[in-house]
């Protein structure tokens, strides 16, 4: 038996709003992606087969607009990064994974925090496999160079 | 990279996460749903219809503030508000969008919109909408609607869908259970109206109080729903017994209808497959825009809306060009403003009655049209694009996959597609039992989790189960239940011993069967479980013992997508020939077979030294057939209303490795449209 919205709701709302923060540093934006991406399942229910899946794409595509409006006034207004404007505390190793480029940032997340495989990465970030495979190992190579800095 | 890296990565993460998850309060389904447009680009692949009877949960006064501008093409890409290509410039060149109510409240937008893919029918609709209004300034709207279509077609939603509500009578259900008789649940009245009605078939009215009614109709395939507010029964039936029918697209229009009501918007019939959506919104306003003569889908999902709450709209301003505010939510309005329809929510905490409502909606410019009008053409080359890439992405999917395609003959071309996963079809159950067949009558049982009964009560009346009986089974306390929807589908509930609550999952089960079954399920040593099938039930093709953590577990992992839907045309035919391809691997195909089983009674056939499967809904007239996969061959099942089941066979039998430039070929006309 598929569960409804509701229990899909409650079961992950928390989660996705936790995944959304490491993608966009701040807790209020997080939410804010994660509420568009339920109303977006809510509206498109009905044709959604995987709404894990479905909440997961919107999230990480919500955080990529975020970035890419952020990436738009960085540039316009000269401004110190949004992220510093970020809820959350930070430490080196959120500040590295911060300078990674959106796709990288966001494969890294799906990789080692939701321990998803290449093909559903594939599937949220919308690339092939191979593709996922070399934002993982560029992502990691960068990371692990700059927190050994 | 160490391991021990990847491990302090992976551990920091997730606590991050769960940090984050844990500090965060979610909001209502209300609330959720009463905030301004969103602006995240949707998830565009994987959607798939694939369960009628899915309960909606909650309100849904989103849809009042989702707004599409369509576009108006004359060869160039050309882009207006306005009816019948007049563009009338409503001030200067970047100027922003300005939401007063006059001091309380001044919203700045983009001065150009952002595109947004929020698609508010993601996929063509099979079927018309007409809803009427009638009401002067300060009176509550009397609001009537006709919704009408043909036979389903599994690659289109049909109009109820979009309207169907959570919590009462669904009419999407009821034209699909046509076989079952349904009975009334909770305050609901329901009475057969059919004589009334000249030229139905079969038609049930559905009251409840302080509910709209509605009246349902069929005639021959023709599938009609009517609907509104402040309309009383007798009204009801009357309009209904005026309908005028014919063979027209549509098939059906209102003849005599109560004094005053009018056209809210012009009837239409199926939108675009996309529309590619513009709205523009500040942290708590929003605005959308629909090109009017595309808005009847939005304008009847506006003032009817879908889920718990009966929505009621106070005339603001009377037609042509309406004004509604809805009762309940007076942040929200909607109507008719420069030949466009448009959804308006006011920020929180400004005024909201009527006169700064009326104002608000006035003062919406859409502005620098020109500017405008090239922001919505580019934004629609970039959606075009976006289409073309999704489109080249799942080309590389199937040629991934093998490149299986299916053989078919001249004039069959491709005409959309859509990326489909799979998932066990039970979830949880009892470890070691599995599910099961009958090949006399199509029967199948299996157990599954019962939902909680938290989750029960929350669902809509027409849809929470009943119970029958209690009694001792197996040693245990079992309750016998029905759902109303299909009340001769007996099953049991019983606690598995650990606290959950497990339920035998089937059809076409007697009651007897479903008590001798769940009296015969005992525990092992090793904690598995075991049971006696009923004579005549063998296990259902490819079918595993269940692994009911692993698939509790189901929701936690991404179910993913493993195959595609392909949609052809067929020669002579309005119909369409549906062929679903998923990858060589047997779990997939285990999934997707025994989905196969739970959709109807299924008939075993071999052809050669082929095994195949069939069924067919009676009502809709759509044969469906699959070829289980293996570990070197995809799973196929192939759907159509049109085509025999024998041609069905030929086409699933026909699949077979194409190269990736043949691929490509078939792709062509989406990829060079």
């Amino acid at each position: 038996m598929r569960s409804t919205f509701a229990d899909v709701y409650a079961a992950q709302y928390r989660r996705t709003v936790g995944l959304a923060a490491l993608l966009v540093d701040d807790v209020e934006t997080a939410e804010e992606i994660t509420q568009d991406a339920f109303v977006a399942l809510h509206r498109n229910w009905v044709h959604v087969t995987d709404p894990i899946a479905y909440l997961r794409r919107s999230v990480v595509n919500g955080g990529r607009d975020v970035q890419r409006r952020r990436a738009v006034r960085r540039r316009t207004e000269d401004r110190e990064l949004l992220a510093d404007d970020a809820s959350l505390d930070v430490n080196h190793l959120d500040d590295v994974l911060r300078t990674l480029p959106d796709r990288q940032r966001a494969a890294i997340v799906l990789r080692y925090c939701e321990g998803l495989g290449d093909a559903d990465i594939a599937e949220a970030l919308g690339v092939r496999q191979p593709t996922v495979r070399t934002l993982v190992r560029r992502g990691l190579a960068q990371l692990r160079t700059q927190v050994e800095r | 990279m160490t391991d021990t890296f990847t491990d302090d990565l992976a551990a920091h993460l997730q606590a991050r996460r769960d940090e984050v998850a844990a500090a965060t309060t979610p909001p209502t389904l209300d609330a959720l749903f009463d905030r301004p447009t969103p602006l995240t680009t949707v998830a565009s692949a994987g959607h798939r219809r694939r369960n009628a009877t899915i309960a909606l949960a909650a309100a849904a006064v989103m849809l009042l503030v989702v707004g599409v501008l369509a576009l108006t093409r004359d060869g160039s890409q050309r882009v207006s508000t306005l009816p019948a290509g007049q563009v009338r410039r409503l001030a200067g060149a970047g100027t922003p969008f300005l939401l007063p109510p006059g001091d309380d409240a001044k919203v700045e937008f983009n001065a150009i919109p952002e595109a947004s893919r929020e698609i508010v029918f993601p996929t063509a609709v099979n079927g018309t909408l007409e809803t009427l209004v009638s009401g002067a300034a300060g009176d509550t709207a009397r609001l009537l609607t006709l919704a009408a279509a043909g036979p389903r077609d599994d690659t289109m939603m049909d109009p109820f869908s979009s309207l169907r509500r959570s919590d009462m009578f669904d009419p999407a259900v009821w034209f699909d259970r046509l076989d079952t008789t349904l009975e009334a649940s909770g305050d609901q009245t329901w009475s057969d109206p059919t004589g009334s009605i000249p030229g139905s078939d079969r038609a049930v009215l559905v009251t409840e109080p302080d509910r709209p009614s509605i009246l349902a109709i069929q005639r021959g395939t023709l599938r009609i729903a009517l609907f509104g507010n402040g309309l009383t029964d007798t009204e009801l039936i009357s309009v209904a017994a005026s309908l005028q029918f014919s063979d027209a697209a549509g098939g059906v229009t209102f003849g005599d209808v109560p004094d005053g009501l009018v056209p809210l918007v012009p009837r239409s019939t199926r939108p675009p497959a996309f529309g590619t959506g513009y709205s523009a919104r500040s942290k708590a306003a929003s605005i959308g825009v629909a090109a009017v003569d595309d808005a009847a889908f939005d304008a009847a999902m506006a003032v009817h809306s879908t889920g718990a709450f009966a929505p009621r709209w106070t005339v603001l301003r009377g037609g042509p060009d309406w004004v509604l505010q809805l009762v309940d939510f007076p942040r929200n309005s909607v109507g008719v403003r420069d030949g466009g329809w448009v959804s308006l929510h006011l920020p929180k905490g400004g005024g909201v009655d009527g006169p700064v409502a009326l104002a608000a909606f006035d003062m919406i410019r859409v502005v620098d049209i020109d500017t405008f009008g090239a922001a919505l053409g580019s934004g629609t080359v970039a959606r075009e694009a976006q289409v073309r890439n999704d489109t080249e992405k799942t080309v590389d999917r199937i040629e991934d996959w093998g490149g299986w395609l299916p053989r078919l003959p001249a004039g069959y071309d491709l005409e959309d597609y859509s990326l489909i996963g799979s998932n066990p079809p039970t979830i949880g159950g009892l470890d070691g039992l599995v599910p099961l067949w009958a090949p006399a009558t199509g029967a199948t049982l299996g157990v599954g989790d019962a939902p909680s009964e938290d989750v029960e009560r929350q669902g809509p009346p027409t849809q929470r189960s009943v119970r029958l009986e209690t009694a001792v089974l197996g040693g245990r306390e079992t309750e016998l239940r029905s759902w109303p929807m299909a009340p001769d589908d007996v099953y049991a509930v019983f606690d598995d011993g650990e606290g959950q609550r497990v339920q035998t999952v089937g059809s076409g089960l007697t009651v007897d069967q479903v008590r001798a079954y769940v009296d015969s399920i005992r525990r092992l040593d090793d904690g598995t479980w075991s049971a006696t099938p009923p004579p005549g039930f063998e296990p259902i093709p490819l079918a595993r013992p269940a692994d009911a953590a692993a698939t509790r577990d189901v929701t936690d992992r991404n179910g993913g997508i493993d195959g595609a839907e392909l949609n052809f045309s067929i020669p002579d035919s309005p119909e369409r020939v549906a062929v679903d391809v998923h990858e060589p691997d047997l779990t997939v195909a285990a999934d997707m077979i025994a989905q196969f089983f739970s959709t109807g009674p299924v008939e075993r056939m071999t052809t050669g030294n082929v095994t195949w499967y069939r069924l067919r809904s009676t009502f809709l007239d759509q044969h469906r057939v699959a070829i289980p996969g293996t570990t070197t061959r995809p799973t196929v099942i192939v759907a159509s209303s049109a085509l025999t089941d024998d041609q069905l066979f030929e086409i699933a039998s026909s699949l077979r490795q194409a190269s990736d430039a043949e691929v490509e070929q078939v792709f062509a006309p989406l990829l060079d449209g």
